[in-house]
């Protein structure tokens, strides 16, 4: 998994900031609800180019 | 407890039980093959061997994993779990997600339930796509780019992230605090433990890492439940 480089940590760090900000994004705004279900999604896929760009 | 969840439950324990010792004696079904109709019959002493061999190593994982993951997972979930496989990497966010974007409380029986669906279609759509890989998986290999492919790598750190968030927002900061560094702690331990434990202990701990955080995870709810428990009573 990247052998000791930046790239697992940069992943963890990023799936969940992304999750707090969509999370928070679906609790304010009522148009955003459906955010709440591709949380997980858009928070793991944004980890895995993250991790791969400090990998 | 009502009529309704005791029959519920009932159920489940039922087919539980007999889909678990369905997939036993289907795991077992070609050594006893082997055995009983060819006649390859093992020495004792290599079964005896094995067994203890593979126990070093991960036994602690049989008892450690059923108890730390069921809080969550619900029966019919560890039923399920334990006979599909992939809970930490695959169950256990999923249910995690589906009680976070419905506010369920983890250990509820609206949140068990939500989990039982969530685990289902999981199951599901992890076998569709297994069985694809297996039927095209070097064509789809072939053709996917490297760089995609090693990103992959990062998923699982992804998800453990995003869960550490999802269930952070239920606990309290101090308790955040303590599971994370309860969390590096242990990562540490796996990673730079070969420069002062001897190596066969080294080896058990790395092939069981996920037992020996769970282990602490399990210590540390113990800990904040009596604290709980006697600040709840120390109020009253």
């Amino acid at each position: 998994m990247g052998g000791g480089s930046a790239g697992p940590l940069a992943a963890v760090i990023t799936g969940g900031l992304v999750m707090v900000i969509l999370q928070s994004a679906a609790a304010k705004n009522k148009k955003l609800t459906w955010l709440k279900e591709w949380a997980m999604g858009f928070a793991v896929i944004s980890a895995m180019i993250a991790g791969s760009l400090l990998a | 407890m009502n009529q309704e969840t005791n029959t519920f439950n009932r159920k489940i324990h039922f087919w539980g039980r007999v889909t678990i010792a369905a997939a036993f004696l289907f795991s077992l079904s070609i050594p006893l093959y082997l055995t009983v109709i060819k006649g390859y019959v093992p020495a004792a002493s290599d079964i005896i061997t094995g067994l203890v061999s593979i126990a070093g190593f991960v036994g602690i994982v049989w008892f450690v994993e059923p108890v730390s993951y069921f809080p969550i997972l619900g029966p019919a979930g560890t039923y399920m779990s334990f006979l599909t496989g992939n809970i930490g990497n695959m169950r256990l966010p999923v249910i995690g997600a589906v009680q976070n974007a419905l506010d369920l409380e983890a250990g509820t029986k609206k949140a068990e339930v939500a989990g039982i669906f969530a685990l289902i279609s999981s199951i599901v759509v992890n076998l569709l796509i297994l069985g694809l890989v297996v039927i095209a998986g070097q064509i789809i290999v072939s053709v996917m780019p490297k760089s995609l492919m090693n990103s992959f790598n990062y998923a699982l750190p992804g998800i453990l992230g995003a869960m550490l968030v999802m269930f952070a927002k239920k606990m309290n900061i101090a308790h955040t605090i303590s599971v994370l560094v309860i969390g590096t702690l242990v990562a540490v331990l796996i990673r730079f433990s070969p420069a002062f434990l001897p190596a066969t202990v080294v080896q058990l701990i790395s092939v069981g890492d996920v037992g020996v955080a769970a282990i602490f995870g399990i210590i540390f709810s113990i800990i904040m439940a009596k604290r709980d428990g006697t600040s709840e009573e120390s109020g009253e």
